[in-house]
């Protein structure tokens, strides 16, 4: 009979099993810590300095794109001879512009990539992006590169952070399935990154058509392609509230959360727009019932939705009660109620009439102090702590 | 069994730019990483993407790495992490075949020990696996292991003797498969 295996014997077989199947990697390792140095000190990114490490933080997420792009390659031979196209068509047209990648989150930056992926130009939509960019020099890098270089400066100036976590992605191209995989290329890269950070981000993907409207909208306002057509989709809905206006003042990540809310179809979307500063939807509707002197047992049906007025997010909290229809705005933020309206329910859904009750509504009900707040909602808006102002003084 | 006592000043070198200080680093726990990631992936090729993945993410943090005397459990949590978040986005191959590369049958004195690997593969379950190539490949303590794993002392523990027992049955040609 054999002696009985030991743990350790056990152990030690599988050690050394591992230790002769772990492949050596560390020249690759060190050639592509050297070679993204090199891209951070030619890019003008100074070395060490955190945004040198979001550009080299880049290679872990190219090489797995690259190594899936080799998978998914290998299933079919014809694409073989697209990518060894691709790469003449790079050495052809470098200068050509492919595809224009908006990344927005407050800073706004648009980059144009050609066929290689490679940046030809990189633009910033306003002064934040302005603050971003002016740090580095993205021509010729690869657009997740980039991406991942701007997110993590993002990070480090304070734009993106726990509260402000949501990045839109918008890919508009010529070519509608190229502009589409970018895009998809983009956002998930993006995403990976993001998920490797302190913070979970959260992050919208959109192929964008060129329609010379939206790009005369995004002109106008100053706005990225994507943003307008977030704004645009966002009117399309049947929120009285979501008015062009009312859309242009609102953050990306705001406009995110509406478009969650109101299930826009969007190409891709990871992770959760963050909602730590916003109260529940339970605590929405409980103040709206406070404010009406109801309570949950005299209410019929209640819903609780974001929405937005002048540049705030708001719940539109709904309910019938006693026979009448109750429309309230709250500050989703503070709790506080901006705007009531309490209509007879005729089961008549056409708010024709609703808008004159909107006065009438008052001491009617215990609705504790919410009247003195009413319709001076702009000076109080102001005030609110919404982030997206506060960043020109870090750093 | 020794335990791999890494030496965080490696890390703190790699800050510098200590570009030697990267390579010890890397000869003191390649196996670790690679065996840990392979542990939970059971594929020879996500594993080494992961390795490299895990490398990469150490060179760019060690700027920001905060010694608190548990440089390996650091590294580990990286590898854990990205292993987590690719099994989350469903990009892994399942495929086993592929881990059979790993095995190199030509070479004769390799097979019992590859055979075990295979076996300490096929044969433990998701966490149980992690726990004894854990506990093989870097010597850290069961308490280490199930901070590590977040998972209560008691279950790594009794896991980890579970596992143990099913290997040696298994190597004994006392398996399940075998018994009948």
């Amino acid at each position: 009979m054999k002696d009985k295996i030991t743990d350790a014997q056990i152990e030690e077989q599988l050690k050394k099993a591992i230790d002769d199947s772990t492949p050596d990697i560390f020249e690759e390792l060190m050639a592509e810590i050297r070679e993204e140095q090199a891209a951070g000190e030619a890019g003008q990114i100074v070395p060490q300095s955190e945004e040198a490490v979001a550009v080299r933080e880049v290679v872990p997420h190219a090489r797995r794109r690259r190594r899936r792009l080799y998978r998914t390659i290998a299933g079919c031979a014809a694409a073989l001879l697209i990518f060894v196209g691709g790469f003449s068509m790079f050495h052809k047209g470098q200068e050509e512009v492919f595809a224009v990648v908006d990344i927005d989150v407050n800073p706004s930056v648009e980059l144009s990539v050609d066929e290689a992926h490679k940046i030809i130009d990189a633009k910033a939509l306003n002064d934040d992006g302005n603050i971003i960019l002016d740090e580095m020099d993205l021509k010729g890098v690869d657009i997740n590169t980039a991406c991942n270089a701007l997110a993590g400066s993002m990070l480090k100036h304070g734009y993106l952070s726990e509260m402000s976590n949501s990045v839109m992605v918008s890919v508009q191209s010529e070519h509608k399935e190229d502009g589409l995989a970018i895009e998809q290329m983009v956002s998930g890269n993006l995403n990976d990154y993001l998920q490797d950070t302190e913070i979970s981000g959260a992050v919208l993907g959109q192929y964008v058509d060129g329609d010379e409207a939206l790009a005369a909208f995004a002109a106008e306002h100053n706005i990225s392609a994507g943003k307008a057509w977030l704004i645009k989709n966002l009117m399309a809905t049947n929120s009285k509230h979501m008015t062009e206006d009312a859309l242009l003042k609102l953050s990306t990540q705001e406009l995110i959360l509406l478009s969650q809310e109101r299930d826009v179809d969007v190409d891709d979307f990871y992770g959760d727009v963050d909602k730590s500063k916003y109260i529940s939807k339970e605590d929405a509707i409980k103040a709206a019932l406070q404010a009406a002197g109801l309570n949950d047992l005299q209410v019929d049906s209640g819903k609780a939705e974001f929405d937005c007025d002048d540049g705030i997010i708001t719940y539109e909290v709904e309910f019938t009660a006693n026979g009448q229809e109750y429309e309230y705005d709250i500050n989703a933020q503070t709790g506080e109620i901006i705007k009531s309206e309490v209509d007879v329910d005729d089961g008549d859904d056409d708010a024709d009439d609703a808008e004159d009750a909107d006065d009438e509504y008052d001491d009617d009900h215990d609705a504790g102090d919410y009247d003195d707040d009413y319709d001076d909602g702009d000076d109080d808006h102001d005030d609110h702590d919404r982030d997206d102002d506060d960043h020109d003084e870090d750093d | 069994m020794n335990t791999l006592e890494l030496d965080e000043r490696l890390i703190l070198r790699m800050a510098q730019g200590d570009n030697d200080a990267f390579h010890d680093l890397y000869q003191q726990t390649s196996a670790a990483v690679y065996g840990f990631a392979l542990s939970i992936l059971r594929n020879r090729h996500d594993a080494e993407n992961i390795m490299h993945d895990t490398y990469i993410r150490v060179h760019h943090s060690s700027g920001s790495y905060k010694p608190k005397g548990k440089p390996m459990a650091w590294i580990l949590t990286i590898v854990r992490n990205l292993c987590y978040t690719k099994l989350k986005s469903g990009d892994v191959c399942e495929d086993l075949s592929q881990y059979e590369n790993i095995a190199h049958p030509d070479e004769s004195e390799r097979t019992v020990d590859h055979m075990i690997l295979q076996k300490a593969l096929d044969i433990l379950e998701f966490e149980d696996r992690q726990i004894v190539v854990l506990h093989a490949l870097t010597g850290m303590k069961h308490r280490e292991i199930a901070e590590l794993l977040d998972m209560p002392v008691g279950t790594v523990l009794s896991k980890y003797k579970r596992s143990l027992e099913k290997m040696r049955k298994e190597l004994e040609g006392k398996g399940e498969s075998h018994e009948r």
